[in-house]
């Protein structure tokens, strides 16, 4: 179950979680599209929502101990177990914890993993919730619901930050209801497509057509610099012609961008465009060396 | 054994305060065999109940935080984890004693607020577990630092020794800004290492550290002397073995 889907439709934290979270394509491996949480936890305000809506959730559930898989299950989880008077229970990969404990194996796409808990976690009949980052198969959920169970306790729910459209709904993992804050961010900022860009220097030049409709708006290459720092573009990146237009080009960089680039970014790209064109249009000296600039839409 | 130490005051110059003699004096004491699994409910308490009283009296003589006692205590101590000749600390059971662990965050937040710090940064994995819940209460970013390969995008890393070979630790580039005034947040500092490496990680990217700080500190092992100008505040003190 999302969170839209129980109360919180229009609640404008959704979005500035949703916001806060960066796409990194092919990572870590090609194809996928991770979520990477590390930019909302640089937003204490995002952050802060995220716990303020779990905590606001389960603070009158009567749950006493809340498990968090390691790592990044290790991040939410103790926020909100000191804020709803819970214990904090580390589940961990093998050989991490001491004393006695119990271990649940479990799938992985290519093979097993292993998760482990403490023998002395959990008093019989406590009500747990298991917290992690993001829930993709579930795998990792039920082994955490498995081990909490063998040990007497009873899960409350499992509640994860991001997680994939399947859990909408009444779905859920190992009879256990599941609670998600919003869907994977479809939107790769430009930070993560400069990344790629960053691997394509040398000789390669970009070229960046512009993208909104109306007459073409020329920016300067101090202006390209302000939109796109990571370009690190001097007087050598750029072939000028006899209008004095700086291009930047390169057919496989904008095969690249094009991929990951959603409509989104491009129109965000498309605005800002549009204001520095605005006020380089308002100081008729600056922008003598203009450039045209977008980003790309090879069609 | 443990002791129990408040380390507000850091300055070497001034005497080494009465508890720090009680604990001397503890580990003269014919030490006593403990069975493998020793929970701090049991015998624990036992060989130290002496040094408690004291310690107690102590605290409230140098003003010491009297949450201290109770957060010392509800740290296991499991012997030969992970290697024989180890005595792990294991903060996990003070993460199950509710009032104990929110007195380990009070402490920190109480000391951290109001200061300008925008950073705190968390060495995985159980400097995940102390760091956030700190920095959303002074209303600072938590930036992990992590083994390598597990931060997505482009990271900065830093190499540091261990006993055998080495290891690195990285940051995300972009995380932290120059001139941000940072806090380093660890379960246990031992030789230092890794707390090194991230200070040297952070001061690269031109983050001023305000201090270090964990749980537990095993001083035997002279980890401060690594840290180089940054100071370093703990709630408690153990040995290594």
């Amino acid at each position: 179950m999302f969170a839209v889907e129980n109360g919180l439709q229009g609640d404008p934290r959704l979005q500035t979680i949703s916001d806060a979270i960066r796409v990194i394509p092919h990572f870590p491996k090609t194809g996928i599209m991770f979520q990477d949480i590390t930019t909302l936890l640089l937003d204490p305000v995002a952050f802060k929502h995220v716990v303020d809506i779990f905590v606001d959730r389960y603070k009158h559930m009567n749950i006493s101990l809340v498990a968090g898989v390691e790592a990044r299950g290790f991040i939410f989880g103790p926020p909100i177990a000191l804020a709803i008077g819970a214990k904090f229970v580390p589940l961990r990969k093998p050989g991490k914890l001491p004393g006695r404990v119990i271990s649940e194996d479990y799938e992985l796409e290519y093979g097993n993993d292993r998760l482990e808990m403490s023998m002395e976690a959990v008093k019989t009949h406590e009500r747990a919730l298991v917290i992690d980052d993001l829930v993709a198969t579930g795998g990792t959920l039920s082994a955490s619901i498995n081990l909490l169970e063998r040990a007497g306790a009873e899960v409350v729910e499992c509640a994860c930050v991001v997680g994939l459209p399947k859990f909408k709904g009444e779905c859920r993992l190992k009879g256990k209801p599941l609670y998600v804050l919003v869907e994977p961010s479809q939107d790769i900022r430009i930070e993560s497509s400069l990344h790629l860009l960053r691997r394509q220097r040398g000789s390669d030049v970009i070229l960046l057509r512009n993208l909104h409709s109306g007459p073409l708006r020329p920016l300067s290459l101090d202006q390209l610099r302000t939109v796109f720092p990571h370009l690190e573009l001097t007087g050598s990146d750029t072939l000028s012609t006899g209008t004095d237009d700086a291009k930047v080009c390169s057919a496989t960089v904008l095969e690249a961008l094009a991929k990951v680039l959603s409509a989104r970014a491009r129109e965000q790209v498309a605005n800002k465009f549009q204001e520095e064109s605005a006020a380089t249009s308002r100081s008729p000296n600056q922008g003598k060396r203009s450039a045209e600039t977008c980003c790309c839409n090879p069609a | 054994m443990q002791s129990i130490v408040s380390s507000y005051h850091l300055c070497l110059a001034h005497p080494p305060p009465p508890v720090l003699c009680q604990r001397l004096l503890c580990h003269r004491i014919p030490s006593i065999r403990l069975p493998s699994r020793r929970s701090t409910t049991s015998l624990g308490l036992f060989t130290c109940a002496a040094v408690s009283r004291e310690s107690e009296m102590a605290a409230k003589e140098d003003g010491q935080d009297p949450r201290i006692p109770k957060i010392a205590s509800s740290i296991r101590v499991i012997p030969d984890f992970p290697k024989p000749g180890i005595m792990f600390q294991d903060i996990t059971t003070l993460l199950l004693d509710t009032e104990a662990f929110k007195d380990t965050i009070d402490i920190f937040v109480e000391r951290y607020k109001g200061k300008g710090i925008s950073v705190v940064a968390g060495v995985e994995a159980r400097g995940f577990i102390f760091g956030p819940p700190i920095a959303l209460a002074i209303g600072a970013k938590f930036v992990p630092m992590r083994k390598p390969k597990k931060l997505p995008g482009k990271v900065i890393s830093e190499e540091y020794s261990l006993e055998y070979g080495t290891d690195k630790i990285e940051m995300h580039v972009g995380a932290v800004e120059p001139g941000e005034r940072a806090i380093i947040i660890d379960d246990l500092i031992a030789t230092g290492g890794t707390l090194a490496a991230a200070i040297r990680l952070l001061e690269r990217v031109g983050v001023k550290i305000v201090e270090c700080a964990c749980v537990i500190e095993l001083p035997e092992l002279n980890g401060r002397e690594k840290l180089g100008e940054a100071p370093l505040f703990i709630l408690v003190t153990s040995d290594a073995a």
